[in-house]
């Protein structure tokens, strides 16, 4: 393929057993997000968003079919093995924003750096303040989530997505537990975010979001419908 | 997983949950109190109580009783029998023994029962009951003799008499007195048995010892003059009868010869003496204790080393309950924060790193708990040598600071063992179910 592929999946199925049941979440999947993409997954719920999000995440492996993380194959790895790809190459941002609610805002952005060590431990501070002036929160990098507002969060949180400076940054309905004016905000965030070059995809059903995009997936009962 | 950063996750934990961190660290603070308290209290003890042996017992002198040595569960214990057996002859015989410099025999005065010594008409009471008179030799009280007399000196005719330092206190109370040394040249007044009464001038006080339970060795006797001693026995298989003796006090010429010089008394007692025909005929299952200064020192740290391991096997149980209280609650902590485990996670966290953080916090616990048990520890040690049961003066605080580095090293074990299922179990949180988990 290209030599600018961030993530690559081919044929790719999932599927789940509950209770004996077996759950075909995603179905022969097959798609290509190059380098400096804006990519947007839609589709209603239960159709497979979340679970495809997941496998671009390194989060968890196909039933069957092949993924690949710049050309480096992940559909094998071990969970040890995935954890390190995923921590030095993916950066996540979650609906429900997910920071921890007990330590400061810089010291949210800062744990993933001591987790990867990508970076030097001197740099993780002065790397954290910088990343969290470029949301915008450069007056608030010392509060707690608690005392944020939920636009406020999602900034620290998507501050945190980048401090491993990531190949991709993978969005969860980012804007499912703001009001639009402030969803608004945080999709120019993305925006902006894009044109400095970075890879984005964005899981979300909101039309919106999907505005902000460049490409726009559609999926329904795990087979993508539309764009790819 | 650097340890400031894991400190910071764990210490941010244990802040908020400040009221529960304190409760489940409960086991531990209390297991340490009651170790550092305990042990505290024995060094004191012993320090104090072994001072004041040290410096009222003549290091050359040993006693010579009957009676049974125990060994086994109680171990370092024995058994005294009251039982006057030693006959002049066995003190002849004794003396004659080349390491031997003097022996003292103790009798006893036989008094009346109900009011034997009284003070200005009172009757004089120790805290087991009533003044003993004891009749020795005034050479006893002398340089080369048994015990010191920090106060006066011994008595030099019938009239004078030695007493403990708990009878000189009981005087010195009663009298409001300011020095102990003021007790001297008071009278107590001896009723004997025959009905005869005789007043006694206080010319000297030992120094005293204080032993286990609240008198030191001699504490509460009067000494008087040997002539006040007039028990009579038939040795078993001699016609005559004899003047028998409770106690030899032998005083060896060197502090080195102590040990010989028992030999050769046990040697002699076992084989030839008077005392030993008594004991053959009433009591055969006795044998002969012998007690120098050092016997009676190992013997009370013995005792305390008893006391000190009840009382710490008692910590360690509390010690297991309370690894048992942290497990618990980082078993609560891990469930509650499993979508923060898989936060972690979905940014690179390792099994490793997550059981990092929750093995450190539950050391962090433990370390944290025993600080506390040995501060509160301390604390009680001071209450207990403070108000104590066992001193007439006040004891010295004695630490055993190494006991501090032991506990925090205790308190750190106790939460790595609790700490490593959670840990283990946390690690091993599936990241998509802990995102999804609410």
């Amino acid at each position: 393929m290209s030599d600018d592929s961030i993530v690559r999946l081919k044929n790719v199925h999932k599927q789940y057993g509950l209770k004996g049941i077996r759950v075909h979440a995603l179905k022969s999947i097959t798609l290509n997000v190059n380098d400096g993409d804006f990519v947007c997954i839609a589709g209603p719920s239960g159709s497979g968003k979340t679970t495809l999000l997941n496998l671009m995440g390194c989060l968890d492996t196909p039933t069957s079919g092949e993924v690949f993380i710049q050309d480096k194959p992940t559909h094998n790895m071990s969970n040890g093995e995935l954890t390190r790809v995923r921590g030095k190459c993916v950066g996540f941002v979650f609906q429900t924003f997910n920071l921890i609610p007990r330590i400061t805002a810089l010291r949210n952005v800062m744990l993933p750096m001591v987790f990867v060590r990508k970076f030097r431990k001197s740099e993780w501070r002065s790397r954290a303040e910088k990343l969290l002036d470029g949301v915008g929160l450069a007056q608030r990098m010392h509060h707690k989530p608690l005392e944020m507002s939920g636009g406020e969060m999602q900034r620290v949180a998507i501050a945190r997505a980048l401090a491993n400076d990531p190949l991709v940054i993978l969005a969860d309905e980012p804007t499912g537990n703001l009001d639009s004016e402030t969803g608004k905000e945080i999709m120019e965030l993305f925006n902006d975010l894009n044109k400095q070059g970075k890879t984005l995809i964005v899981v979300s059903h909101d039309p919106m979001v999907a505005s902000y995009a460049r490409k726009t997936i559609k999926l329904k009962d795990g087979e993508i419908i539309g764009g790819g | 997983m650097k340890v400031k950063e894991a400190l910071i996750l764990s210490l941010s934990n244990i802040k908020i949950h400040k009221l529960r961190s304190v409760l489940t660290t409960v086991g531990i603070i209390l297991g340490i109190a009651a170790v550092i308290a305990v042990v505290t209290l024995g060094a004191s003890f012993e320090a104090y109580y072994i001072n004041q042996l040290k410096g009222a017992l003549n290091p050359t002198f040993f006693g010579v009783l009957p009676g049974e040595v125990k060994t086994g569960a109680t171990e370092g214990g024995f058994f005294v029998a009251e039982t006057p057996i030693f006959t002049d002859r066995d003190i002849e015989e004794i003396s004659r023994i080349d390491y031997v410099k003097n022996v003292y025999p103790l009798g006893a005065a036989l008094t009346s029962p109900a009011d034997g010594v009284k003070f200005e008409d009172r009757v004089l009471l120790s805290p087991f009951g009533g003044v003993i008179v004891l009749t020795v030799p005034g050479g006893a009280f002398g340089p080369e003799g048994v015990v010191t007399v920090e106060n006066g000196k011994s008595f030099s005719n019938a009239s004078e008499t030695v007493v403990g330092y708990g009878v000189a206190e009981i005087i010195l109370k009663q009298e409001n007195l300011t020095e102990i040394s003021d007790v001297l040249g008071k009278n107590v007044t001896v009723e004997f048995l025959d009905g005869n009464t005789t007043n006694f001038s206080i010319v000297g006080i030992i120094k005293s010892t204080l032993g286990l339970g609240g008198g030191g060795i001699f504490d509460y006797n009067l000494f008087v003059d040997m002539s006040y001693h007039s028990q009579l026995r038939q040795v078993p298989g001699e016609e005559r009868e004899k003047t028998v003796y409770y106690m030899l006090n032998v005083v060896t010429k060197e502090v080195g010869d102590v040990k010989k010089a028992q030999d050769a008394v046990l040697d002699y007692l076992r084989t030839n003496s008077d005392a030993k025909k008594f004991l053959e005929r009433d009591a055969p299952e006795l044998d002969f204790i012998l007690l120098s200064e050092e016997e009676i020192v190992k013997l009370i740290q013995t005792q305390v080393g008893q006391f000190e391991a009840f009382i710490t096997s008692i910590g360690f149980i509390s010690l297991l309950v309370g690894t048992v209280g942290i497990a618990n609650m980082m078993l609560v902590s891990v469930r509650e924060r499993t979508r923060e485990i898989g936060i972690l996670k979905a940014f690179g966290a390792s099994k490793r790193d997550i059981l990092q953080v929750f093995l450190f916090e539950a050391s962090l616990m433990g370390i944290i708990g025993s600080l506390i048990g040995v501060i509160v520890g301390i604390g009680l040690g001071y209450l207990f040598t403070s108000h104590s049961f066992f001193a007439t003066t006040r004891m010295p605080l004695t630490y055993k600071l190494e006991w501090i580095p032991i506990s925090v090293i205790i308190g750190l074990l106790v939460g790595i063992i609790s700490g490593l299922y959670p840990a283990w179990r946390a690690s091993k949180v599936n990241p998509i179910e802990a995102l999804r988990y609410e």
